[in-house]
């Protein structure tokens, strides 16, 4: 039996809410004990990993370990977001995975590009999302080194 | 419509003209050649005439001298003769003795130039008699004077001999002068009238030799100046066909930029439009999931039921979606022909639908298939579509056997075309379906089973049928229930291009 290490904080950028409570779930069924928080858009994104205004509490908004990445968010959309995260020394080593409903090769391209660690489709039915989850969930915490 | 320049308002002379066949250019240049000749040999007679009549002037006017020439000879000679009797000086015999000497020589030309008429021969015969005697006259008495007998001398001087000899022979000089007058007159005459004839003659042939070079030229000027016309005709018709061109060119690629931009706009809508669509439904599915999982107690039996239902009808619109996409792709995605081999479009096909074959133990049997002008994306779709639904449609119980079958070079089935074209055979062993619906498979959307028993939303050879009719070909379809099915596809092997379409349409995509 392995030692679970210690808990993995995700931080998931999504703008549409019934994709956050579906991610909710699905962490919830995947028995993966992970802590997943959340934000609306790239904006609120980047404040909270500066840690700015309501997020300086790093009690209810602890820096995360992973972040999950949709594209297509108001004010600030993914693309964005990736690129000022990757140029800031203090926030590039926290590895992004996109996660979106975008197919489209361009932005796949470019999300590697801007340094990306993964690019995924949103699963279309929940047990593949309860899946997805619980892998990376298992890879991210265990199998992979984070600095 | 305006009438074609080439025929407007043209004669018939100048067509007649222009359509003169060489045969008379021919006969012209011999009669040009004829005429000259002609007049050559006239001037040459009219100078052999004119030499001839100066001639016969000369002769006249030579004869006409011989005759002075006799005369005064003569004369001197009677009197130096009458002299010497009278002074019996010897001086005095020196023009008797010159004449004496020439007189023989003179009588011998006469003689000669008046040999040819018959009259002045006759005078000059008689002529001669007289001088003789009267030589022979002088003589007597130039001897008699010589010997001093004078007396005899005066006497035969008295006799008159002597001048009615002299009187005779001037006479005869006289009418001799007079006929050669007349002859020379009638030369003179002759020789005007022939001057006058030679001139007209000449100036008639010079004026004919000038008018035929005229009319040569006049011919050969039309004609020059008629394909000088006609070319410059020529030149304004094909400039006018370049504008056009030109024109329609720009039309075309005009057309061909909007296509482009109305694809584009089209592909962005209908990929926007499917995208936006899923997302809903995506939520609906992802739901009613949960509801099912996390609520199934509350739902019960015929809840679950109607869950189930709810959420198989949201796969199937989604399903519709993505396929409505496809076949709208057709269109916004097509690339333009190139010569794609369709063994390696096939080798791909197969190699995605490599589970699918194994899984069912299908026996997959494939010609060597043609390279011909085609988009390779659509073709592998068309190929994807009938393999995969001959993998479906199998006989229950037996192994799918799917067999294809090419036929090249053929002729094209459609009037002024002279492209080859091939003939593509997709057989199987499946389930078939009957004969009445061999056109209806191809409609959009149409299915022949129900959803429990085949999946598919019925696109596939709608999508088939759409790509084939893009490249120009056909698609049929024959079948019996039970006997599996023909899918039998033309096409053509080569493609038409507009080369800046193929160049616009290349930077485009």
């Amino acid at each position: 039996m392995s030692i679970p290490k210690k808990t993995l904080i995700i931080l998931m950028a999504d703008d549409d809410a019934d994709d956050r409570l579906l991610a909710q779930e699905a962490m919830h069924e995947s028995r993966v004990l992970n802590e997943l928080y959340f934000v609306e858009d790239g904006v609120q994104l980047l404040r909270y990993l500066r840690g700015d205004g309501e997020f300086s509490d790093r009690q209810a908004y602890p820096m995360p370990g992973l972040i999950l990445l949709d594209l297509n968010m108001p004010k600030m959309d993914g693309r964005e977001a990736l690129a000022h995260i990757k140029a800031d020394p203090r926030l590039r080593r926290i590895p992004v995975v996109i996660l979106t409903t975008s197919k489209a090769e361009e932005d796949m391209v470019k999300g590697y590009d801007l340094g990306a660690a993964s690019y995924i489709t949103k699963p279309v039915t929940f047990d593949a999302l309860v899946d997805l989850m619980r892998t990376l969930g298992k890879y991210w915490v265990e199998f992979v080194e984070l600095p | 419509m305006s009438e074609s320049p080439l025929v407007d308002g043209r004669s018939f002379n100048q067509f007649v003209i222009n359509k003169l066949p060489s045969s008379v250019w021919v006969m012209a240049l011999a009669a040009a050649i004829t005429f000259f000749t002609v007049s050559a040999v006239l001037a040459y007679r009219s100078i052999d005439v004119i030499t001839q009549n100066n001639i016969g002037i000369n002769n006249t006017l030579q004869t006409i001298n011989l005759i002075k020439d006799l005369n005064r000879e003569l004369m001197a000679a009677e009197s130096s003769q009458r002299g010497y009797l009278l002074t019996e000086d010897p001086e005095y015999l020196h023009p008797y003795r010159q004449t004496l000497a020439v007189v023989d020589d003179l009588l011998d030309q006469l003689g000669a130039s008046t040999a040819q008429l018959p009259m002045q021969k006759k005078r000059f015969e008689s002529l001669r008699y007289y001088v003789r005697h009267k030589i022979d006259d002088m003589h007597r008495i130039v001897t008699l004077t010589n010997r001093e007998e004078i007396r005899a001398a005066i006497r035969q001087v008295k006799t008159d001999e002597g001048i009615e000899l002299m009187r005779a022979i001037s006479q005869l000089l006289i009418e001799m002068e007079s006929e050669e007058r007349l002859v020379l007159e009638k030369n003179k005459a002759l020789a005007a009238e022939n001057r006058q004839f030679i001139i007209m003659a000449l100036l008639l042939a010079n004026a004919i030799g000038l008018l035929l070079s005229l009319g040569v030229f006049y011919f050969w000027y039309r004609n020059a100046t008629y394909v000088a016309e006609l070319n410059s005709a020529l030149a304004a018709a094909n400039a006018e066909l370049e504008e056009k061109v030109g024109v329609r060119t720009q039309a075309l690629l005009q057309y061909s930029e909007e296509l482009q931009r109305s694809n584009r706009e089209l592909e962005e809508f209908a990929f926007v439009a499917s995208h936006d669509l899923q997302e809903p439904l995506r939520k609906i599915r992802a739901f009613g999931d949960r509801l099912q999982q996390k609520f199934s107690a509350e739902l019960g039996e015929t809840g679950s039921d109607y869950v189930l239902r709810m959420q198989a009808a949201s796969g199937r619109m989604s399903a519709l979606i993505d396929d409505l996409l496809s076949f709208s792709r057709v269109t916004t995605k097509q690339r333009p022909f190139v010569a794609v081999d369709l063994n390696t479009v096939m080798h791909s096909v197969m190699d995605d639908l490599d589970y699918a074959i194994e899984d069912s133990g299908a026996q997959v049997h494939i010609d060597p298939l043609p390279t011909i002008d085609a988009d390779g994306s659509q073709m592998a779709q068309v190929f994807m579509n009938l393999l995969g639904n001959s993998l479906k449609f199998h006989a229950p119980g037996h192994r799918p056997i799917v067999t294809v079958t090419s036929e090249t070079n053929l002729v094209s089935p459609l009037e002024g075309d002279n492209r080859t074209w091939c003939c593509l055979r997709f057989a199987d062993q499946g389930i078939g379906f009957e004969a009445q619906y061999a056109e209806r498979v191809f409609s959009l959307f149409q299915r022949l089973h129900g959803r429990e028993e085949y999946s598919g939303t019925g696109i596939g050879l709608a999508l088939c049928r759409k790509i084939i009719e893009r490249h120009g070909g056909t698609i049929t379809a024959q079948s019996e229930p039970g006997e599996g099915a023909v899918f039998t596809l033309l096409l053509p092997m080569t493609q038409t291009s507009i080369e800046p379409l193929r160049d616009l349409l290349a930077d485009a995509s």
